[in-house]
């Protein structure tokens, strides 16, 4: 299914990029297209040149009849008469000559200007009272005025209907430009939004293979460190089981004795280590859940202390209770008396035999703070944000057997009970771990009550 | 570097040169046009400094001749192919005159009128033509004069606003 919609999403992006592609050179086409058609002229100057030929050969029809009435220099009909060759010349050449081909007025002008020139001596020797040449010049000029008054109405029809063409045309390839572009945008927009949510989607997938890689290295450690926490006890009762049967009668009950102890000091420690796995899977399983009922405090520490001085006798565990703190609060005393013993626990495994741990209980905004404190290795600054992940051993501690559970599960522990975990450390001088618990349990919400694997 | 003599650049060298051995501008000269001898061709009225005729300075056929000749070979919009035009450049031709102004009226035989920017004569070598592939125009065509610019040179000039300062039948300028 997922192939699937990837080759959908493959087969769309392609689609919008060759339409994208396709477009932006259509719209560069037709740009490119009106562009070259604006440059172009269109011969403008045909209308003019026709007007101004127009005119030529009226004013030369005027002078000579003023000519022929009025005597004057001949400089003028002379200059009007070469101004009209001048113009008839213009347009019997190049473009001109094959845009009056197309107005179908290139025979009448060549005959006209071979007519015109035919009279060139009667034109230029024009005496004054010459009616008659004059009339005769008249009766040349006369259709040529017409033809070129008739030339001029069909070039601006023609001109106008071109112009007005290439105006339709350039008006329909602006539109088609316009329709392209938004077509492009709409499609840009497409494009972007698959690419941004392709990248987000691998940054996504990277995220939890990552995440996915470290739950199983920290798995893989956590057997390695298992197997071997449950092999050195069991090897330390083999031995000491073989050294009885060796021995046989021989031994004496106090050696006897003293092995029996250490065997079942393993064996607790191996109990611990099976109880504290198996809570592990409790917790991820969902399946703890607390069950609150009033805990007199007095009685919580000292259990958890007689507990801790059972295991290790030779320690030294100090113990002072604020005087604001109350006999008792609401929560579960099972739980409560885990976690602080997981602290207590903690505190002698990573400190020196001879040095004292203190348990310092006090009340502050409705909270009790159990502060449990060593002067033991420490943890270095660079580790203490790993510290209450799963299977994390502090680099101070490799020495001292652990599986890297036991905060971990008393930090999911306090918050089950609504309290959380707090601490202060230096690597060397010691630690501070201080759990605090509500007064009641009315103030725990729901949502507090269980996490799945932290992440 | 700071140890290093200073050196004039040859280049520098050169240009000093040559504004000693250029001749004097043409308006630093006190000599007046001639007096024409054939018939008036052209006639240049306005701000000019040399005159030959009342206020204005009119030349004959010899007279034009006598200016440095200049060809251009170009197209233009109302003749076919590639033309060569002979004749001086308008610029040596305002510079004869001692013209001073901004703009060039250039007054055509049948009345056409047209102002000319004299920006133009100093961007481009705007030709005076006087022949067309070796023929003299002719006043019946498009002389005695033909104001030419070099369209093919300059993609600028391919335009209708340069198109219609190609004066022909060109009689007269008045520099303002």
């Amino acid at each position: 299914m997922i192939r699937r919609n990837e080759a959908l999403a493959y087969a769309i992006a392609g689609i919008a990029i060759f339409a994208f592609a396709v477009l932006l050179v259509f719209a560069l086409f037709r740009l490119a297209g009106t562009e070259a058609e604006m440059r172009e002229n269109e011969r403008d100057n045909m209308l003019w040149a026709l007007s101004q030929a127009h005119a030529a050969v009226l004013l030369l029809d005027a002078e000579i009849a003023r000519q022929a009435g009025i005597p004057q220099s001949m400089a003028d009909v002379e200059r009007r008469y070469n101004v009209v060759l001048s113009r008839l010349a213009l347009l019997n050449r190049g473009p001109q000559a094959r845009y009056m081909g197309d107005l179908g007025l290139s025979d009448n002008l060549a005959a006209a200007d071979r007519a015109i020139r035919s009279m060139e001596d009667d034109i230029l020797g024009l005496s004054h009272g010459d009616v008659e040449t004059a009339a005769a010049v008249h009766d040349v000029l006369e259709p040529l005025i017409g033809d070129l008054g008739l030339a001029g109405n069909r070039s601006m029809v023609r001109q106008w209907d071109a112009t007005g063409a290439r105006l339709d045309r350039q008006r329909e390839s602006i539109v088609q430009v316009i329709v392209s572009i938004v077509a492009i945008i709409i499609l840009g927009t497409v494009l972007s939004v698959i690419v941004l949510r392709t990248m987000a989607q691998r940054q996504r997938l990277m995220r939890s293979f990552v995440r996915e890689q470290e739950i199983a290295e920290a798995y893989r450690n956590f057997v390695a460190l298992a197997s071997h926490q449950f092999r050195t006890p069991l090897a330390v009762i083999d031995s000491s089981m073989q050294r009885l049967l060796r021995s046989g009668r021989g031994m004496k009950p106090e050696e006897i004795e003293e092995r029996a102890r250490h065997v079942r000091g393993e064996v607790r420690g191996l109990n611990e280590l099976i109880g504290a796995t198996l809570d592990v899977v409790k917790l991820d399983a969902g399946q703890v859940s607390a069950d609150p009922a009033r805990c007199d405090i007095v009685m919580l520490v000292d259990r958890v202390r007689a507990r801790q001085l059972e295991a290790t006798p030779g320690r030294t565990i100090t113990v002072r209770l604020g005087r604001e703190v109350p006999p008792a609060i609401e929560t579960d005393p099972l739980l409560a008396e885990q976690v602080l013993g997981n602290l207590v626990s903690n505190a002698v495994k990573y400190s020196p035999p001879t040095e004292p741990v203190f348990i310092r209980v006090t009340a502050e905004n409705r909270q009790i703070c159990f502060a449990v404190e060593d002067r033991g290795v420490g943890i270095p600054q660079d580790e203490q944000e790993k510290l209450f992940g799963r299977f994390f051993r502090a680099s101070t501690a490799q020495d001292v057997p652990g599986t890297g559970v036991g905060l971990s599960i008393a930090s999911q522990l306090a918050r089950l009970l609504g309290g959380e975990m707090e601490f202060a450390s230096r690597a060397g001088i010691g630690s501070t771990f201080t759990l605090r618990l509500p007064h009641e349990w009315a103030a725990i919400r729901p949502e507090q009550s269980i996490e799945r694997l932290p992440a | 570097m700071r140890e290093q003599a200073p050196m004039l650049p040859l280049s520098a060298l050169a240009i000093v040169m040559l504004v000693f051995l250029a001749p004097p501008p043409a308006h630093a000269q006190e000599d007046t046009l001639p007096a024409p001898e054939g018939e008036i061709i052209l006639t240049i009225a306005g701000q000019i400094a040399q005159t030959n005729l009342d206020a204005s300075a009119v030349f004959d056929e010899a007279m034009l001749a006598n200016l440095p000749s200049a060809v251009l070979e170009t197209t233009t919009v109302v003749t076919d192919g590639l033309r060569q035009f002979d004749g001086f450049l308008m610029r040596d031709l305002l510079t004869l005159v001692g013209a001073e102004g901004e703009t060039v009226t250039a007054t055509a035989l049948n009345d056409y009128v047209i102002d000319i920017p004299v920006e133009d004569f100093e961007r481009f070598d705007v030709l005076v033509a006087t022949h067309m592939d070796g023929q003299r125009l002719l006043s019946r065509d498009m002389g005695p004069l033909w104001i030419v610019y070099p369209r093919d040179d300059h993609a600028e000039l391919q335009d209708i606003r340069y198109d219609y300062r190609w004066v022909w039948q060109l009689v007269r300028l008045d520099v303002e």
